[in-house]
């Protein structure tokens, strides 16, 4: 009986002391996790959560950073909402996105399957599809707009008259089915090449044991990147997918610089609209506005997205 | 050794003395390329003249960009002291200008009334004080191909000679040189939705883009007639029925006809040179008008409280008043009437002479913030009709209007209630 | 017979590679040939000349010669020091933090992972403004501190960090458990080197975002000698009117510009194909 008794303060004490040492132990590891978030977190909330927050509070005042400031309640809310210019921009950006989404994705993986074998010279290879990400958009954009100029001596026009495909030069941004053909052409051309980096860095990580054992179960190529390349790519396509997303979404500059929006409006994008109503007016409360209504759109098609590449790649062995 | 560092310190004092003195005024300009080097050169020879102001040059070529840094600075006290701003980017800006009176001006040798009223015109507030100094006008002209008037038959000098040609002498002229036009251009190679030249017309036939209140467009009914007048040139061949590049065309010879500003002028001369004709804009409507704008000088009123800053920027703002004429070198007309008529402009820059007489009925985009959102409105409609084919005239400048006046009351709901 | 087969097929393969490469890069090429002519010779020409026949680097001259105020040589070290710290210290901050969101367990991590990806979906320019007017608060106007910080705050890097740092077996890390090594010393010593790749992407990008960024160096800069390369360079971008007004100047505007990147991705690349195979033993 008193034995008994014994063990049972025995194991009351023992179980208080491990209760003591598991929260201790909770403890430990919370604040040791949050040592490793913190330098970036106080970082985070001084310059992107306070002006976000402050952001928001604007968008209900009428704000130019000159005139005085003027609560207006939900108007710059309802003056966007009204706006066909914003629905009609929120159009042609989202299948701008449907489009170029997958191709870049789809060329970058391409590129970096081949690029992730052994050839000659292939660091030279390698830089030749990645030189284009370097050039900020002014010399590259200026570039394009003169190659696929209008005139004869514009190169693509040379070429293609010189070669007989085209009877004389034409105007490649006169119609908005072309000039959204050379406004997607020219993203992947320019922005491939980080994606191609990602995704050989990822590929380098698959270790080669995995297709030896697939090879010796009999697996051919495609099994194989179906069933080992793709999920060992799983979290960077993952992440390479919400970066496509803002990418597509933050059009902008190919639109200015080839088209100006034309012809008629088809080409303006949400960031033109944000430029043009938020920016060029100084109105900037509109333009938090404006961010807000971007901000949803944008969100729930990178949900909608990352559904779609969660259900067709299988999860990894890596999980 | 020690002797060296003894006189290394003192020259070192010696420097940090001279510049401690020295007044730094920022002077930002939209002047990108070759504009900008012609603007470099005038700073540099005013540094050299004055040891105790020194002018640093930052460009900001674009619009927004520009009006970004200037908004910034204002409310932090960090803007540029002195301003080369276009005219239609003021409008959002004007309660931030150092204003000046005529009389305070002819205090630093600068006679406002020089300046060609057409101008001035919304720079004055209603108590005759002035918001900013023009300095230059750029202005439409018309730039032709010699060789390929002397090709389809044409007097190489009849632009030139006979003043602003009309209406008939343009689509005369036109026809002849359509046909030694290569197929796929067309002589007046200019993109036709390009917007200032549908106000240059708009103008030119009567038209204006807002009432003078700014309440309401009143394009509507010029718009349409300049619609169906460039529609016709381009079923005639003379004008694209695209969107294209105006300049490499021209350059390459294939177009023979530009209206465009006056900034091509030097680098067409240097490019074509005896081949390169140049003269007023064509009178094509039925009112003696040209497309035009003005770089204005402006002084961000926060940026000049200090009397000794104030001082330092009135004198290189008289320097470039003083010379001027080296800026038009680069390619800009006079906004004074001094230099537009006189014997120095026509001997030094014949070409800026000739193209400055159209200067007394120049015309400017009214002072209304929103005018640049206002033309990329219209421009679409623009283009459904003679890009697309998809609207009539009378329909494309309704909708154009409608969509205009929505513009115009949302900037107005703002002010209302200030 | 299957080997010679396979040796051919892949001949084929690699010429088709360089031709494709060959194809990608000539726009560059073409830049770059433009870059050497003079600019009212290169809109007019015809046909188009891929080696100029009067070759000039006047506009690399141009864009060495001491302008007024603002020297494009002071902004490449400008550029270089802001970009070069910007992207250390961003690795610095972010690394810690992608650990912390991938492999540690705390309270309310999921919490702030979502928040870190939604904040990504907010249009870059709306926090212009008001970081605009902390950086003023804190009196870092005109600083190389204005252009460091704010982007230290950024989630993109943590994001990517974290998504590589999943891959990571988890073998390795009980593994690293049990002979007691600290969570600080498994971050350096295992996580880092498993994650180069990853690293030296984020780490290019970050120094490119940097190196070509105007608007933002533009509004808090005023001393002209504190002035980044793109500032410097505005002055010789396209005229008014013409995009191609001066086009020889600013393709040469553009190759000063990018040499430097290039460079140090060429120095660099070996990170990121250094193959990782430590510690995959472990997988069945």
């Amino acid at each position: 009986m008193k034995s008994q008794q014994e063990v049972l303060r025995v194991s009351v004490e023992t179980e208080r002391e491990l209760k003591l040492l598991r929260i201790k132990r909770i403890l430990r590891r919370e604040v040791g996790a949050w040592g490793f978030l913190l330098p970036h977190f106080f970082f985070f909330i001084l310059f992107i959560a306070i002006p976000l927050i402050y952001g928001l509070t604007m968008s209900f005042y009428n704000w130019t950073l000159i005139g005085e400031t003027r609560y207006v309640g939900l108007e710059n809310y309802s003056r966007v909402w009204s706006d066909s210019r914003f629905w009609m921009a929120v159009k042609n950006t989202v299948i701008f996105a449907i489009i170029s989404i997958p191709l870049v994705m789809g060329v970058a993986l391409a590129y970096a399957l081949l690029l992730s074998k052994k050839w000659y010279g292939r660091l030279w290879l390698m830089t030749a599809f990645v030189a284009p990400t370097f050039f900020s958009s002014v010399g590259v954009l200026t570039s394009w707009r003169w190659i696929l100029g209008s005139h004869r001596a514009g190169l693509m026009n040379y070429y293609l008259t010189r070669l007989g495909i085209l009877k004389e030069p034409i105007s490649w941004f006169a119609t908005s089915t072309r000039a959204w053909a050379c406004i997607i052409g020219v993203t992947v051309w320019w922005i491939v090449g980080f994606s191609i980096l990602l995704y050989i860095g990822a590929l380098q990580r698959i270790p080669p044991e995995q297709y030896e054992a697939a090879r010796i179960d009999g697996a051919g190529r495609w099994a194989q990147f179906w069933y080992i390349t793709l999920p060992w790519m799983r979290n960077v396509l993952f992440f390479d997918v919400i970066r496509q997303v803002l990418l597509a979404f933050g059009l902008f500059d190919q639109v200015y610089f080839f088209t100006g929006g034309g012809p008629a409006g088809r080409t303006r994008t949400m960031v033109y609209y944000l430029y043009m109503v938020g920016f060029e007016r100084q109105q900037l409360g509109r333009a938090a506005a404006i961010s807000w209504y971007m901000f949803m759109i944008i969100f729930g098609f990178a949900l909608i997205n990352l559904f779609v590449l969660l259900k067709t790649v299988r999860a990894g062995a890596e999980g | 050794m020690k002797r060296f560092l003894v006189f290394f310190a003192l020259m070192l004092s010696l420097t940090i003395g001279v510049f401690a003195q020295k007044i730094q005024i920022t002077f930002m300009t939209p002047l990108g390329g070759a504009d900008g080097a012609y603007m470099d050169q005038i700073i540099q020879r005013f540094n050299k003249e004055h040891p105790n102001i020194e002018v640093t040059h930052l460009v900001v070529v674009s619009s927004l960009e520009y009006k970004q840094k200037l908004a910034t600075g204002i409310t932090t006290k960090t803007a540029p002291q002195v301003l080369f701003i276009r005219k239609h980017d003021m409008p959002l800006f004007m309660e931030q200008f150092r204003t000046f009176t005529k009389d305070e001006l002819k205090k630093y040798g600068i006679d406002i009334d020089d300046v060609y009223p057409s101008v001035l015109a919304g720079l004055v507030d209603d108590k005759g004080r002035y918001y900013g100094i023009p300095l230059d006008v750029w202005i439409f002209y018309m730039a032709y191909n010699k060789a390929n008037f002397k090709k389809a038959g044409l007097d190489p000098d009849l632009p030139a000679k006979a003043g602003p040609l009309n209406r008939e002498q343009f689509l005369k002229v036109l026809e002849a040189l359509r046909k030694i036009t290569p197929a796929g251009t067309a002589p007046w190679c200019e993109n036709p939705s390009w917007d200032w030249i549908f106000v240059h017309l708009l103008w030119q036939f009567g038209g204006d883009l807002l009432t003078p209140d700014f309440k309401k467009p009143a394009f509507e009914k010029a718009g349409v007639e300049v619609l169906k007048f460039l529609m016709d040139l381009q079923e005639k061949g003379y004008l694209p029925k695209a969107g294209i590049d105006p300049g490499p065309v021209f350059e390459s010879g294939d177009g023979s006809i530009l209206i465009t500003g006056i900034w091509t002028i030097n680098p067409w001369l240097e490019l074509f040179k005896e081949n390169f004709g140049y003269a007023p804009a064509p009178l094509l409507g039925n009112t003696k008008a040209v497309f035009g704008g003005s770089h204005v000088i402006a002084l961000p009123k926060v940026m000049v409280e200090d009397p000794k800053v104030f001082e330092a920027a009135m004198t290189w703002v008289k320097y470039l008043w003083d010379h001027a004429l080296d800026w038009y070198a680069a390619g800009q007309t006079p906004a004074r009437k001094s230099i537009a008529e006189s014997k120095e402009l026509k001997e030094k820059l014949p070409h800026i002479y000739l193209v400055a007489q159209q200067v007394p009925y120049v015309k400017t985009f009214p002072m209304f913030p929103y005018v640049a959102e206002i033309l990329s409105e219209i421009v679409v409609y623009i283009e459904e009709v003679l890009i697309n084919r998809s609207m009539t005239p009378e329909q494309a400048m309704k909708e154009a209007a409608a969509a205009v006046q929505e513009i115009i009351d949302d900037y107005w709901a703002a002010q209302k209630k200030k | 017979m299957t080997l010679t087969k396979r040796k051919i097929l892949n001949l084929i393969l690699s010429i088709v590679l360089w031709v494709f490469a060959a194809v990608w890069f000539v726009p560059i090429f073409w830049m770059f040939t433009t870059s050497l002519k003079q600019s009212t010779l290169a809109t007019s020409e015809y046909p188009p000349q891929w080696i100029p026949k009067n070759p000039t680097l006047d506009n690399y001259r141009m864009i060495f010669a001491p302008a007024s105020g603002i020297s494009v040589l002071q902004g490449i070290k400008n550029s270089l020091l802001v970009a070069g710290a910007s992207t250390f210290l961003g690795l610095v901050v972010a690394i810690p933090a992608a650990y912390a969101l991938s492999r540690l367990r705390f309270k309310g991590r999921n919490a702030i992972l979502w928040m870190y990806i939604a904040i990504l979906a907010f249009p870059g320019i709306i926090f212009l403004i008001p970081q605009y007017f902390i950086i003023h608060r804190l009196g870092l106007m005109d600083t190389f501190w204005a252009l460091i910080l704010p982007g230290l705050g950024g989630t993109f890097g943590v994001f990517l960090l974290r998504q590589y740092m999943l891959g990571i077996p988890r073998e390795l890390e009980d593994a690293a458990w049990i002979d007691g090594c600290s969570r600080l010393r498994f971050l350096l010593t295992i996580v880092i080197p498993y994650i180069k790749p990853a690293i030296f992407v984020l780490a290019l990008m970050s120094f490119l975002g940097s190196w070509n960024s105007f608007l933002w160096p533009l509004l808090v800069l005023t001393s002209p000698n504190k002035y980044t390369l793109p500032i410097a360079l505005v002055r010789f971008s396209a005229g008014w009117g013409d995009p191609y007004r001066g086009i020889g100047t600013l393709m040469a505007g553009a190759f000063v510009s990018v040499a430097p990147t290039i460079l140090l991705f060429l120095i660099f690349h070996k990170y990121l194909l250094q193959g990782i195979y430590i510690g995959t033993v472990g997988k069945e």
